[in-house]
């Protein structure tokens, strides 16, 4: 239809025409548009022209009906079609197997990479669910505005308030307080008789509006099993251990060796998908007996706080909790109610509101997984086009027996979709196999499980996938030349050529990005590990006191020193890996009135100093003869104060007076994630201490241990002495960061296999069109040198763009993340060369290897082949 | 089997196509349906009745030869079939039928009035 292509003064508007064209069928197109026509040229004699063209759209629409409209596969027979189309697929399958591997198989492990983090992922957003009300259930953190003018976000809420709130404010439902310390007395030696040893095993106490919160299932026990005061409820498993067979419940049991308590009920387990862990619950008070303190003890102080609200706004109910009454003593603290759900992947606070934690661990490998996977696209679209000229007569043939451009994209969909399913199948085995590796690699569980849920995202990326990856050479392929094809003229390769380079650019970038990430995380992680923490991690062990050793700790003390191996014992009531407890509840001679300073807290005695090696730079450290309690100020702590010659002078802690012992060098007893604060130790008695700090000679650990061991057990002889090494604890301190950077490592791995994979498929694909040319060039006298340096320039220019575009996102991405560390690597921009210079290695390695089998060829062979 | 009955505006299309005969084409059709009976419709209505025409045997329709106006597209143009014939008769006896059974008085009455 020449004549509309000219646009003159009387012809209808183009766009309509062509609108027409589009959705009009062939067999009524003709006449049709003859009236439109007609009509056209009768309206622009009447009319003005834009009138005339308007009522050439209307009437355009008015023809937009189903007797005119194209009909696609009109007269096609679909079954014919598809048995056809499989038959040939299955043979360009046998045809060339390399090829056909190489496609499935890229896509198979970018598609296990997906499958795998996505399980790992929900695995990890599981958490917490079991809950039926899961999203009404919150943790109350305390908002606290620090000397800085910081909100610093705290667990514990205080007791009388939360109380009150919840008599006062309908919105909420159930109030319960939980202690779940790391050691005793959550941690409890439980056995039956004295003849068997130690199960240690955690559990917490709460109130007995604990069930009423939170749905762990009771399997045995009338109801409520906190309702009664000497009660504990144990877990399935810990109750089989325990009893046997025989139904424990109304059963007496003693906690500690001393506190009678009856069974009232029986759980079961504890899912691992929970962030509270337990294997038995018992009332607050249980606690209190345990600890020697009052119950009036008990109705003041801060706990870790849950509630349940009735779907109440949940920053409406904060705001409400802050303005009852009684907060009015509390004035510069306000609330935040933690959702249960967030509480696995939200553990840091920033200015009172949740900031992240394992979430963007998450994110990160979510983010990777997701580059892996386009790796793995662009890997199959680089294959497959370049594959196409093998194709293209082929596809000439069919074109010149009437196959429509639509029948081809259709036909090559379809092969997409088959090569995506036997990827799909093949990368679920995959995923199924590699999966207790992986366990066991990141020291977690990836439990696999299969819902409805699970099947439609399958399905999903079975739809989609193939329309990501076989669209383009689809287009491509169904718009070749038939007679160009056919008279065995050159392709036009030029333009899809630079697309496929684009794509590898963008590929070798991304990857790139992940190699770099991924060293910058390990590199951080061993700065971490290996950092000096101001004393030596190595040989001190943590011992957990019964109450025997308590009681007699100053002879327990001098037993255990009697052994040579060991060099020093101290108590805490801290854990010196992870010391979190804080007060600004400090007054000093010469304190000014606004200032308002965080210091860290730890209980201790001279002992503790020796076995961190804190050296008394003043003062002479704790003298236990002395009858005023005293404290041993950190150097920091000191400037901190601007106290000058601290030794001797007095310091108030809350409402106790200290007297200054000495000054010590800080150390770390914190993750490095944030800076070493001033610290203060403090004097404690050692009934309220929690642990024994020994330090033993780090080349006898086994002789150490057992002269630690024989001494406690002379104290207790029916308990199995339980310990924990300083330095493993140390190590367990950076678990999702080791976790991280050992999926990350993996995740590495496989992205340099797939850019290896995509190298390989462009090099291959360039030597073989450039063939004969390169045979020519041989002929001429170039040097095997000289024919290397014609195909390697367009790789080089390559490696170099995707290296610069790779490095400036991985140089921002690694600054980004290290901001979160206060003690941390330099920013290793050294590491982008160096993924270069790797990159230049393996890609000439792989085209000297490739080029090498034309080169060795009689070049009149070379030229000779088609 | 599509449905032989013959709607309002159906057969009004079938008797142009007969009026116009032999020159009966979509747009001459609308232009004497607007002439003749004051109605305007629209280009899709007018060619979607005679595909249904068409379909259901009441038309026939061939492409006429080239010409120079229509920007050199040709015409389709219908004629009445037997079939139609037959229907258009049908319709007009069952009308005349009717008008016969009308009792006088039932007009009578209106002159009064």
């Amino acid at each position: 239809m020449g004549d509309f292509r000219k646009k003159t003064d009387s012809q209808p508007p183009r766009l309509a025409v062509r609108f027409f064209k589009w959705f009009c069928k062939e067999s009524w197109a003709e006449p049709l548009l003859g009236d439109l026509e007609e009509q056209y040229q009768i309206h622009r004699k009447a009319h003005a022209t834009w009138i005339a063209n308007l009522k050439f759209y209307i009437n355009v629409f008015t023809l937009l009906r189903p007797f005119a409209a194209k009909s696609h596969y009109f007269n096609t027979n679909h079954a014919a079609m598809l048995k056809t189309t499989f038959t040939i697929f299955l043979r360009q399958l046998k045809r060339n197997p390399a090829h056909s591997f190489l496609t499935i198989f890229s896509l198979c492990v970018g598609l296990c990479t997906v499958f795998i983090s996505s399980l790992w992922i929900s695995y990890h957003e599981s958490f917490d669910e079991m809950h039926e009300d899961a999203s009404q259930i919150f943790q109350v953190k305390r908002n606290a505005i620090a000397s800085d003018g910081t909100i610093q976000t705290r667990g514990g809420a205080l007791y009388e308030v939360l109380q009150e709130a919840k008599n006062t404010l309908p919105a909420i439902d159930h109030v319960t307080r939980i202690i779940s310390t790391w050691r005793w007395p959550s941690e409890q030696c439980l056995k039956v008789d004295e003849s068997v040893d130690c199960l240690y095993r955690k559990g917490i106490f709460s109130d007995s509006s604990f069930f009423k919160v939170f749905d762990f299932k009771i399997t045995a026990g009338a109801g409520n099993p906190l309702t009664e005061l000497r009660s504990i409820a144990f877990s399935a498993s810990v109750a089989k251990r325990l009893f046997g067979d025989e139904n424990p419940v109304g059963k007496k049991y003693l906690l500690d060796n001393h506190y009678e308590v009856t069974v009232t009920g029986i759980f079961e387990d504890i899912p691992a998908t929970s962030s509270l862990q337990f294997d038995f619950v018992a009332p607050l008070n249980v606690a209190y007996a345990l600890w020697g303190m009052s119950i009036d003890q008990m109705k003041k102080g801060s706990f870790d706080t849950y509630v349940k609200l009735n779907n109440a706004e949940p920053m409406t109910v904060a705001d409400q909790i802050a303005s009852v009454p009684i907060s009015k003593n509390y004035p510069e603290d306000s609330y935040l109610l933690h959702p249960l759900l967030d509480q696995h992947l939200y553990t840091q606070f920033e200015n009172g509101k949740k900031a992240g934690g394992l979430i963007d661990y998450l994110r990160i490998i979510g983010l990777f997984a997701f580059f892996v996977f386009l790796m793995s696209l662009v890997n199959f679209v680089n294959i497959t086009t370049a594959q196409a000229t093998a194709r293209a007569k082929e596809i000439g043939v069919r074109k010149v027996s009437g196959a429509q451009k639509s029948a081809l994209q259709l036909q090559f969909l379809f092969e997409t979709f088959c090569k995506v399913l036997i990827a799909i199948a093949l990368a679920a085995l995959f995923t199924y196999l590699t999966i207790p590796l992986l366990e066991r690699i990141i020291q977690e569980e990836i439990p696999v499980r299969i819902e409805t849920d699970t099947l439609l995202k399958l399905l999903v990326v079975a739809l989609v996938t193939p329309f990501l990856a076989g669209t383009y050479p689809s287009y491509l392929m169904s718009r070749f030349n038939p007679v160009e094809i056919i008279k065995h003229t050159s392709l036009k390769e030029k333009g899809k050529g630079s697309v496929r380079k684009w794509l590898t650019v963008l590929q070798v970038s991304v990857s790139c990005i992940i190699i770099t990430m991924a060293s910058a995380f390990y590199l951080q992680l061993n700065f971490l590990q290996t950092k000096s923490l101001g004393y030596d991690p190595q040989g001190v062990l943590m011992v957990e006191p019964t109450f025997s050793h308590i009681k007699a700790f100053e002879s327990f003390k001098d037993q255990l020193r009697s052994h040579p191996q060991i060099e020093a014992i101290g108590i805490s009531n801290a854990n010196m890996v992870q010391a979190t407890n804080t007060t600004d509840q400090f007054y000093w001679p010469g304190k000014s009135s606004d200032q308002e300073t965080e210091f860290k807290i730890i209980g201790g005695d001279q002992g503790l100093l020796e076995v961190f090696q804190l050296n008394l730079i003043e003062g002479n450290g704790f003298n236990p003869r002395d009858t005023i309690r005293q404290m041993v100020l950190s150097s920091g702590a000191v400037s901190a104060m601007d106290l000058e010659d601290p030794v001797g002078k007095t310091v108030e802690m809350g409402s106790e007076k200290y007297k200054v012992a000495g000054v010590v060098a800080d150390i770390n007893s914190e993750s490095l994630h944030w800076d070493m604060m001033p610290t203060i130790y403090y004097e404690v008695e050692p009934r309220y201490s929690g642990t024994f700090y020994v330090r033993y000679d780090p080349l006898q650990p086994i002789a150490s241990i057992e002269a630690v061991e024989k001494v406690y057990d002379e104290f207790e002889p029916f308990i199995t002495m339980k310990y924990k090494i300083l330095n493993e604890e140390y190590q367990r301190a950076y678990g999702h960061e080791q976790m991280i950077s050992n999926l990350t490592s993996m995740v590495m791995a496989v992205a340099v296999f797939i850019a290896i994979g995509g190298i390989l498929g462009l090099l291959t694909f360039n030597i073989s069109k450039r063939y004969r040319e390169l045979g020519l060039r041989k002929i001429f006298g170039a040097s095997d040198f000289q024919a290397f340096k014609v195909i390697s320039k367009e790789f080089t220019l390559i490696l170099f763009l995707a290296n610069l575009i790779g490095g400036v996102v991985s140089f921002w991405m690694m600054q980004e993340w290290l901001e979160g560390f206060a003690y941390r690597i330099d920013l290793p921009v050294y590491l982008i060369p160096l993924n270069l210079l790797g990159g230049v290695i393996v890609t000439f390695a792989l085209l000297a290897f490739k080029i090498r089998k034309v080169l060795i060829q009689n070049p009149v062979e070379v030229i000779r082949t088609e | 089997m599509k449905g032989t009955h013959l709607g309002e505006f159906e057969e009004l299309i079938l008797l142009i196509v007969g009026v116009l005969y032999p020159d009966a084409y979509g747009l001459a059709i609308m232009q004497s349906l607007k002439d003749q009976s004051k109605r305007s419709t629209s280009m899709g209505a007018v060619h979607s009745a005679l595909s249904r025409l068409e379909e259901k045997g009441f038309l026939n329709a061939h492409l006429d030869d080239a010409t120079h106006e229509r920007g050199g597209r040709r015409k389709k143009l219908y004629e009445i079939t037997a079939e139609g014939k037959r229907s258009l008769e049908l319709n007009r006896s069952l009308r005349n039928d009717l008008w016969n059974q009308i009792p006088d008085l039932a007009f009578e009455q209106l002159k009064n009035g």
